[in-house]
């Protein structure tokens, strides 16, 4: 018996172009014969592997993983009971180019691509917005640009190129129009440009268990930057991180809100309230101790932290989890929150009708 | 709950008062340059400088008064001092002295002065602490930007019977310690039986060089104060992931000051992602957790301290045999500290004895334990080989 027969939201699936042709198609003619539109790694990125990929997920006819709708749909949505998946690129960085001006029209591109390639093969399909986030204005203009697509749910920071904290007042510009249009702010892991604690590392962050740590400091640093008091409506939810060090951060930030208070007076609630009202994080990967309970005891020091999670499957890569393996952890209360609802009231979208059977869609607000 | 047995303070951190203190410890040559008699500007500051400025400043404004090296009463700086409001307190049997400030005067820019400060605060505590009392024990202290000359260092004070660790001072070279460039530190520690230790206190960033958390600089000290751990998580990842403890199997490390809820969560990960990649640390034989129950050693200085008392013991409960890697630190003269009642408080009763005292007889070298400690270190283990 599956763990879990109810709608599905998830909120991290990436997708890519089959070359980058496909892509450059929508570039400029200035710009098609430049560069390749992702940035060279860094230091770090060369650690991390990237290129693991689920071996089931490569095309029969040898197309990269995730570069395909229809094997999407074969694999992911159709079998399981989808009733979103937000596509977040893979990975998106397009931002941490260096040249400003062509990483703008190579920015725009990957929308345009996303909307046309993506979004119009199927009504499950959500997408996020890349934005030009070394250009805070220009940052805002394709915000707007994009706004209005129906499908669009938010916009994706995976990478940081001014290597500044996300609360950051150079990123307000950007917050305020997500405010105003109803879009929320998908943070993905390994936002390029910025390091763990500690220097250059020797080994792959996905092996350390470290590169936690910027999602951690992401979270403070929206608050004692008062973004949730200029945008009380504004919604995050931080991908890839994991979810088992979220409690520890939120002790740690309520421990020091009088000092918190002290160096930012606009910081008027405890910081886990503010988490709780304004941040999600999504599930994958999620972690495991040696004894089925021990994750969801340790999560459940902090009451209703199942209010906070979001499902999300990773696909296609190595480190995906499977719907039902993240359902079969959840204790039984927690698994419509997880796998569906808590979506829903990330994105201001109406919770689908109960009962397994129905195949609801999700209404925009 | 309370805990009415012995105690060892795994973490007292004095401090040497002004830079002529310190000077009295150096040759002459040192002495003029440091010195600068003459000059009214007044002698080089040697108690360090720091990115994290505590802005509450009790501690600040004393240090800040100090700038004139004059006055006295910088806390921490007097045994006498120490000995009546520490050591005479809650059934402690020993304490051990760390640095707090000092340890960011690890990472002076100049190498050779950095050397030098390390060694006369080393000698400055054997003379005027360690030699004073039974129950007073010390860390060396070493600066990681000349590793050759920490291990120099380690071998020159580290055979004190009364020094029992090493302090690692700040990550100097703004790489992570499991990096090989740190290897003649760690082979003079563990050939003398010493545990390696990685702080985070209240002025005391364990790194800064680089950032103490990830994802660039916080702006807040509260920030600092929340999430420092980070720097832990890293420096412990980095070490038993680069095979550091494969390579000395009697290696141990303690991290000082960084609470210690976080480290379920950070061992679950450490150990997934080992999982899938282990073939990227071949001179691991194990997952990163069993070399942490082995090797690492977690301070409660810095506990976590959420309102219902009772979860920080559910929170680490998570790992079978956690209770055996806490040590009690107290942490005094830092804005941090915390007397043992306090910690009680948070702590199962079935966890007291070991975390107040067994714990830290087991950790550190101790007077007299040398030879029975000291185990031969196999040539088999090759790192990057």
């Amino acid at each position: 018996m599956a763990s879990y027969d109810g709608p599905i939201i998830d909120v991290d699936v990436h997708n890519g172009p089959r070359s980058e042709a496909d892509i450059k198609a929508y570039l400029p003619e200035r710009w098609k014969d430049y560069l390749p539109i992702y940035p060279p790694h860094t230091p770090d990125a060369l650690l991390t592997g990237s290129f693991a990929r689920r071996a089931d997920t490569w095309g029969p006819d040898g197309a990269f993983p995730g570069t395909d709708p229809g094997m999407l749909k074969k694999q992911l949505l159709d079998p399981f009971n989808y009733v979103s998946a937000t596509l977040t690129h893979d990975l998106g960085h397009f931002p941490g180019l260096s040249n400003p001006f062509y990483m703008k029209e190579v920015v725009r591109a990957s929308n345009e691509w996303m909307v046309e390639r993506w979004l119009d093969e199927d009504d499950r399909l959500h997408g996020v917005i890349v934005a030009p986030l070394s250009l805070p204005e220009e940052a805002v203009a394709e915000v707007h640009r994009y706004a209005d697509h129906p499908r669009m749910v938010g916009v994706l920071i995976s990478s940081n190129p001014l290597r500044r904290p996300l609360g950051d007042a150079l990123f307000h510009p950007m917050y305020a129009a997500a405010q105003e249009r109803g879009l929320i702010i998908s943070v993905h892991n390994e936002a390029g440009g910025v390091k763990d604690a500690s220097g250059t590392k020797t080994t792959p962050p996905t092996l350390d268990g470290g590169s936690a740590q910027l999602g951690m400091h992401y979270i403070s640093s929206l608050i004692v930057n008062g973004v949730f008091e200029k945008f009380p409506n504004l919604k995050f939810v931080i991908k890839e991180y994991g979810i088992s060090w979220l409690p520890w951060v939120m002790w740690r930030l309520d421990e020091m809100y009088s000092r918190l208070r002290e160096e930012s007076p606009w910081v008027k609630d405890l910081p886990s309230n503010y988490i709780r009202r304004n941040i999600k994080l999504s599930t994958q990967p999620i972690e495991a101790g040696a004894r089925p309970n021990d994750l969801i005891d340790y999560l459940s020091v902090i009451d209703g932290i199942e209010d906070l999670l979001c499902y999300s499957s990773d696909y296609p890569h190595g480190t995906m989890d499977d719907p039902l393996y993240v359902a079969r952890i959840l204790p039984e209360s927690w698994r419509r929150k997880v796998m569906c609802d808590n979506a829903c009231d990330l994105y201001g979208w109406d919770r689908p009708p109960a009962g397994a059977d129905a195949t609801p869609r999700p209404v925009a607000a | 709950m309370s805990y009415g047995g012995p105690v060892i303070d795994a973490g007292v951190f004095h401090e040497w008062p002004d830079t002529p203190t310190l000077t009295g410890y150096m040759d002459e040559a040192w002495q003029e340059l440091l010195l600068r008699p003459g000059d009214r500007s007044g002698p080089v500051n040697l108690r360090g400088g720091k990115l994290f400025v505590d802005p509450r400043g009790a501690k600040a404004v004393a240090h800040g008064a100090m700038s004139s090296s004059e006055k006295a009463g910088l806390p921490g700086s007097d045994y006498d001092e120490m000995r009546a409001t520490v050591l005479e307190r809650s059934g402690r049997e020993r304490v051990v002295l760390g640095y707090d400030r000092g340890l960011s005067c690890t990472t002076f820019p100049h190498p050779y002065v950095a050397r030098e400060i390390v060694r006369a605060a080393n000698d400055w505590t054997v003379a005027e602490w360690l030699d004073r009392g039974d129950d007073v024990h010390g860390m060396v202290l070493v600066s990681t930007l000349l590793p050759d000359e920490a291990a120099a260092e380690i071998r020159r004070v580290g055979t004190h019977p009364k020094m029992v660790a090493v302090a690692l001072g700040c990550n100097a070279l703004a790489r992570p310690f499991g990096d090989p460039v740190y290897l003649p530190v760690f082979e003079a520690a563990a050939e003398l039986d010493l545990p390696l230790v990685v702080q985070l206190g209240s002025d005391a960033a364990t790194d800064l060089l680089s950032n103490p958390v990830g994802g660039g600089a916080p702006i807040t000290y509260a920030e600092y104060l929340a999430l420092g751990a980070q720097s832990q998580m890293a420096q412990a990842s980095s070490m038993i992931l680069m095979g550091i403890f494969a390579r000395f199997p009697n290696l141990k490390l303690f991290l000082l000051g960084g609470g210690a809820t976080w480290v379920p969560q950070w061992l679950w990960r450490l150990d997934s992602g080992y999982k899938g990649r282990a073939h990227m640390v071949p001179w691991l034989d194990r997952p990163p957790s069993a070399y942490f129950m082995d090797h690492v050693r977690v301070s409660t200085l810095g506990l976590e301290r959420p309102e219902n008392p009772a979860l920080v013991g559910r929170a680490l409960g998570v790992i079978d045999g956690i209770e055996r890697t806490l040590v009690y630190a107290g942490g005094a003269f830092s804005n941090v500290a915390e007397e043992p009642g306090e910690i009680a408080a948070r702590l199962p009763e079935a966890w007291h004895q070991a975390v107040f005292h067994d714990n830290a007889l087991d950790l550190f070298r101790w007077p007299g334990t040398t030879d029975d400690r000291r185990h031969a270190v196999p040539a088999s283990t090759t790192i990057g080989g």
